[in-house]
């Protein structure tokens, strides 16, 4: 009878572990199916040792189709090609700068695997792309000569859409509310020039675009904040090529562990207003 | 006070049958299992492509996630579905042996019975439910703390109500076999019509929707609780809802409420 009850504990003990055992198994076997490659995308990119990657033909910062210093994105995908082991295709796109709907730049997977240039994390991108996380921020800003807000600069102010994505909608919206009618410019040239010649008193483009200008041209940029929103970008992936995307990721953890995409950024004068977080968190 | 004790200490112990009972039900584990593998891994990975945001230049269904992304919440929801209801098998067994009159002589409350009988059944329900998230990370759904403690939520509440249903059903159909082939007629519609496979589009309005689907369809899918348990699961899991977000909640909490109240009152005629 004493033996019997000192013998309890241990039998409970096996009979718990007997109903558990076949329930861990269950898990164990799901949780390791998890991890098999749910796509083909990354094998294919390593069959062939090629990395296509889509990008606007002219957007500095991020490209700006000088050989020297390409462009913080340009610099950023030939890194992640190079620690792959792939050579790195860079197919131009020009309505990628141009058009506010990603869907009519005409691009589909036989063009490119990846997309990067300026894409921005908005629920139209991420709507038919897959992202990386942020590692970059932006919004509309202002430029020019003053630091007056946006309300309180006199003159003609210029707007240059530049980098897809941004809500055009809402900046109208906000730019009718504050009853300036602006001027609308097609090039990031012709809105510099108009800067320089000062037949525009200011001018509304994309944040990181304005800062590129006001490096050269000892201009004030201020980010403009609410009601607009401010705007992450990443690297874009098609829907569904998860491998790729995961791969691409984990070299971007490096290099923000190393310290590579800060060192990039410096070199284009990309300041911690643009700069996330390494985890992204601080972006968007 | 000793006797409320007494009372919680019966719902435990009946509680902790039904749990073991199912644990030890290898036919019960391998449903668990093989229909996350089945729906997620094979019927997700086949349809994925023809789904996804672009295929070779047409743009086919562009919404922010993959097909497979799509289904997976709904995969919760069958796991949950089938493991609530089949653990209602419990009560036919309990009846056919003789057990359920041992337990209905025990000073405890019919109603309480019933609760450790639904809790039972509702605790493996979420462990079968947890089955399906195990594989989140081949469907690149990436699961945090918040996340998963408002799935359990909902899967728990979702549970409790689909248990009482099935021992509603138990109440009704004497055999095993009967059972078995009831509850798939209720299971399998319900699922089909929860908007589980294919999305009433949001961006549609009403008229356009009717144009798209027969109207019929439309109205068994609108009137189907489980497509509001579906769409509340999609808008924990991957941040996408047909509906108003607080409607899923609402719903479920209202069902569970409701065939637990009409469980107790069946459970009365045992």
């Amino acid at each position: 009878m004493a033996r019997d009850a000192a013998s309890r504990p241990a039998d409970r003990k096996r009979h718990w572990l007997f109903d558990f055992a076949p329930l861990a198994a269950c898990f164990a076997l799901l949780i390791s199916l998890g991890f098999l490659p749910p796509d083909t995308s990354s094998a294919e990119v390593d069959a062939t040792g090629r990395l296509s990657v889509c990008m606007p033909s002219n957007y500095p910062p991020l490209v700006t189709g000088n050989a020297e210093a390409p462009g913080f994105e340009v610099e950023l995908v030939n890194e992640i090609a190079d620690r792959l082991g792939w050579r790195l295709n860079i197919v131009t796109n020009a309505a990628m700068g141009r058009d506010f709907n990603p869907r009519n730049w005409r691009i589909n997977r036989a063009q490119c695997q990846m997309l990067a240039g300026g894409i921005v994390m908005s629920a139209t991108t991420q709507s038919f792309l897959d992202t990386t996380r942020p590692h970059l921020q932006t919004g509309w800003a202002l430029i020019s000569r003053s630091d007056a807000a946006l309300a309180d600069i006199d003159g003609q102010i210029g707007f240059y859409a530049g980098l897809t994505g941004l809500d055009r909608i809402g900046l109208g919206q906000y730019l009718r509310q504050s009853g300036i009618s602006p001027k609308i410019v097609n090039t990031a040239n012709a809105l510099r020039s108009d800067l320089e010649r000062g037949t525009i008193a200011g001018g509304v483009t994309e944040g990181l675009l304005a800062a590129s200008m006001a490096d050269d041209n000892d201009l004030n940029v201020t980010l403009l904040g609410e009601p607009l929103e401010q705007f992450s970008l990443g690297l874009g992936f098609w829907k569904g090529d998860v491998t790729l995307q995961r791969k691409v990721s984990s070299v971007l953890d490096q290099m923000w562990a190393d310290g590579t995409i800060e060192t990039i950024a410096e070199r284009y004068g990309l300041d911690s207003v643009f700069l996330c977080s390494p985890n992204g968190a601080s972006c968007g | 006070m000793g006797s409320v004790l007494g009372q919680l200490g019966g719902v435990y112990a009946i509680w902790l049958r039904e749990v073991k009972r199912s644990l030890r039900d290898k036919g019960q584990l391998i449903g668990g299992v093989s229909r996350p593998l089945l729906w997620v891994l094979i019927l997700g990975i086949g349809l994925n492509p023809y789904f996804r945001g672009e295929v070779y230049g047409e743009v086919r269904f562009v919404v922010p996630y993959t097909y497979i992304q799509f289904i997976f919440p709904a995969v919760v929801v069958l796991n949950i579905l089938y493991t609530s209801v089949q653990s209602a098998v419990s009560l036919i067994w309990d009846r056919e042996f003789g057990f359920m009159r041992e337990v209905m002589v025990a000073p405890i409350s019919r109603n309480l019975v019933l609760l450790g009988k639904v809790l039972g059944g509702a605790t493996t329900a979420v462990i079968h439910g947890c089955m399906v998230l195990a594989v989140a990370h081949f469907v690149g759904i990436g699961l945090t703390i918040e996340t998963i403690l408002k799935a359990l939520a909902l899967m728990f509440t979702m549970a409790f109500g689909l248990t009482a249903f099935g021992i509603i059903i138990a109440n009704y159909v004497r055999g095993f076999e009967g059972f078995g082939v009831f509850s798939n007629a209720v299971i399998l519609p319900l699922y089909f019509t929860a908007s589980s496979v294919f999305p009433l589009d949001p961006a549609l309005t009403r008229a356009q929707t009717l144009v798209t689907y027969p109207e019929w369809l439309v109205v068994i899918v609108e009137h189907n609780p489980m497509t509001y348990a579906v769409d509340a699961m999609r808008g924990i899991l991957i941040g996408f809802n047909q509906f108003d977000p607080t409607l899923g909640f609402t719903v479920v909490g209202a069902m569970a409420a409701s065939l637990f109240a009409l469980a107790m009152w069946e459970f009365r005629k045992i």
